[in-house]
């Protein structure tokens, strides 16, 4: 075992749900080609101003809530200078001293991940070295999200292994979508996340860290962090020093490798950009954004659990909003916990096999809902319900209207026929079960399911099987 | 003035931050104006302000927002014929990785 803990804070990036830019009316569409969705002020031509997005400040306020932040009544844009060709300004409007909200924390299960802010800066392009697969005698830049408004959400380091790293995004990421502030897609770059660890004995104070960058998914976070707090653990436990320094996460190879240390990188010469004033925050403009917060996942999951529902399928129903609403919409009219459970094995199934997001499921709630009844009524087996879903999920047809094509088998004597079939088929397992091996059974009744196509109501053969039993019965 | 407030190497420091070269001779230059300009600076720092708001702007004007409304960009083209260098839809830069 390792005497060494790690610390992680971890910078997230995540792109504010607007139409426009951060400073001007450029589209933010994601997938446009390239330096079509682009304009003077964003290109960073001599004498242009740059104007302020309200709805990026109204996304920022709502952003800062959520994370119990305190919101800065009066906060500042700030320039940080640098030379970087997606950086046609030679700046990137920040903020530094004042942010628009500060001091706030993230509940991550029982664990209290404190942040120390997020504040709202614009986006840089994109560099390209290839075009297809071959590599250019340059680098192009295409400036399409130059400008695109982000929030820089830091946490304090108060993250203590890999998996809470991965738990914190889930969250972080699962808020934010819910209260409409970002849609948090690393595929689409409106997500981006970079790591800052270090490792130390129990007991004393922070190590020196480094900073880890270029990860493309919450699993790659994971196996980063993972592979550097290995890294550290050995170079340290060898007598060696951690230097403080900005390294590269290679998925291929799993491991991080150090940038090329570059003097003054860092020395940014932040000064608050004269050409945007100050941003002042009324009340009104803070509970206006109160109201636009609907019922967080936390809070969800709370009434959910106590409906009924497990903790496990509390969990996977709140996953995301919309497959929420939609569990809401069943519940409303059947029994919730059964409810949650169709849901869980046969709706989602049928979703990730068909890859359709929650916002098209095509079977409506009130078809599912009818489908639930029927399982409490005891009307329908579990093997029906495997059955018919399929083509009840695809066609959104009524389950009733379904049942009329599929033969039950309920007649008693007709059921006894097909067991007593089944256990001549099967007599090892019958004379097991008559020795009193329960489990046996299952395979004499997996048989009948087999025969009947799951139409056998399987309480009514477990009934005949113990009447069998009884008057023992004999293959 | 009593103290040293900047020094030759700092004006190296700050030319190779903007990415200009810079002669003896506008070495010379700047490290004279720089010193003038923050020797007065040194001066402000002495007026006593424990009262006194910090200025962030110097108009006094509030909020003024954009409504997020996307307006017609210009076209590429009228962009892209300042670059130095394009290629296809791109600006074209010296290789960076
Ligand atoms: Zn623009």
């Amino acid at each position: 075992m390792s005497e060494y803990v790690p610390a992680i804070g971890l910078e997230v990036h995540v792109q504010l749900k607007t139409k426009s830019k951060m400073f001007c009316s450029c589209s933010t569409d994601f997938g446009a080609p390239p330096n079509t969705n682009i304009c003077p002020v964003c290109t960073g031509q001599p004498g242009v101003l740059p104007t302020k997005n309200k709805k990026a400040i109204e996304l920022a306020i709502r952003a800062g809530l959520v994370l119990n932040c305190k919101i800065q009544k009066y906060s500042l844009f700030a320039r940080k200078n640098y030379f970087y060709p997606d950086l046609p300004k030679a700046y990137q409007i920040s903020q530094y001293e004042l942010p628009i909200s500060k001091e706030g924390f993230l509940m991550v299960g029982d664990k209290k991940i404190r942040i120390i802010r997020a504040h709202l800066e614009e986006d840089a392009g994109k560099l390209l070295h290839y075009i297809g697969s071959t590599p250019v005698d340059g680098s192009l830049v295409d400036l399409n999200r130059c400008g695109i408004p982000l929030l820089e959400i830091v946490s304090y380091p108060d993250i203590d292994s890999p998996q809470m790293a991965f738990d914190y995004l889930k969250t972080l990421r699962r808020l934010l979508r819910y209260a409409g502030i970002s849609d948090c897609d690393m595929e689409k770059g409106s997500l981006r996340c970079d790591c800052n660890v270090s490792v130390r004995k129990i007991g004393e104070k922070l190590g020196v860290k480094t900073e880890i960058k270029n990860m493309n998914s919450f699993k790659e976070v994971k196996d980063a962090l993972t592979y550097e707090i290995e890294r550290q653990t050995k170079v340290l436990k060898e007598g060696g020093k951690i230097f403080q320094e900005t390294r590269l996460w290679n998925p291929k190879q799993g491991k991080t490798f150090a940038m090329r240390r570059k003097e003054e990188a860092h020395d940014y010469r932040y000064f608050p950009d004269p050409d945007l004033r100050p941003i002042f925050l009324s009340e009104e403009m803070i509970s206006e954004q109160k109201k636009q917060i609907p019922e967080l996942p936390a809070d969800r999951k709370k009434r959910y659990t106590e409906m009924g529902l497990s903790e496990y399928q509390a969990d996977v129903i709140i996953d995301e909003k919309e497959l929420a609403d939609y569990f809401e919409k069943v519940a409303e009219n059947s029994n919730p916990c059964e409810a949650a459970n169709i849901i869980i094995t046969h709706l989602l199934r049928q979703i990730n096999e068909k890859n359709i997001p929650y916002s098209q499921i095509p079977l409506n709630p009130q078809n599912l809902s009818e489908l639930v009844n029927l399982k409490t009524d005891g009307k329908i087996t579990p093997q029906i319900i495997k059955r018919i879903f399929p083509e009840m999920f695809e066609k959104n047809e009524n389950p009733k209207k379904l049942l009329e094509n599929i033969e039950v088998v309920s007649d008693e004597g007709e059921i006894k026929k097909i067991v007593m079939d089944a256990i001549q088929k099967n007599a090892q397992a019958w004379n097991d079960y008559k020795a009193g091996n329960e489990k046996a059974s299952g395979r004499i009744i997996g048989f009948v399911m087999k025969q009947t196509e799951g139409s056998a109501d399987p309480v009514k053969v477990k009934k005949i099987l113990e009447e069998l039993k009884n008057e023992n019965f004999d293959s | 003035m009593d103290k040293k407030v900047i020094d030759k190497k700092d004006v190296e420091y700050l030319g190779n931050l903007a990415r200009i070269s810079l002669s003896e001779d506008e070495k010379e230059k700047l490290y004279a104006d720089l010193e003038k300009i923050l020797g007065y600076v040194s001066q402000l720092e002495k007026v006593d302000t424990e009262n006194v708001e910090p200025t962030y702007h110097v108009l006094p004007v509030k909020n003024v927002f954009r409504k997020d409304k996307v307006k017609e960009s210009f076209s590429k083209e009228e962009i892209l014929k300042n670059a130095t260098e394009r290629k296809g839809d791109f600006f074209k830069v010296p290789k960076i990785i």
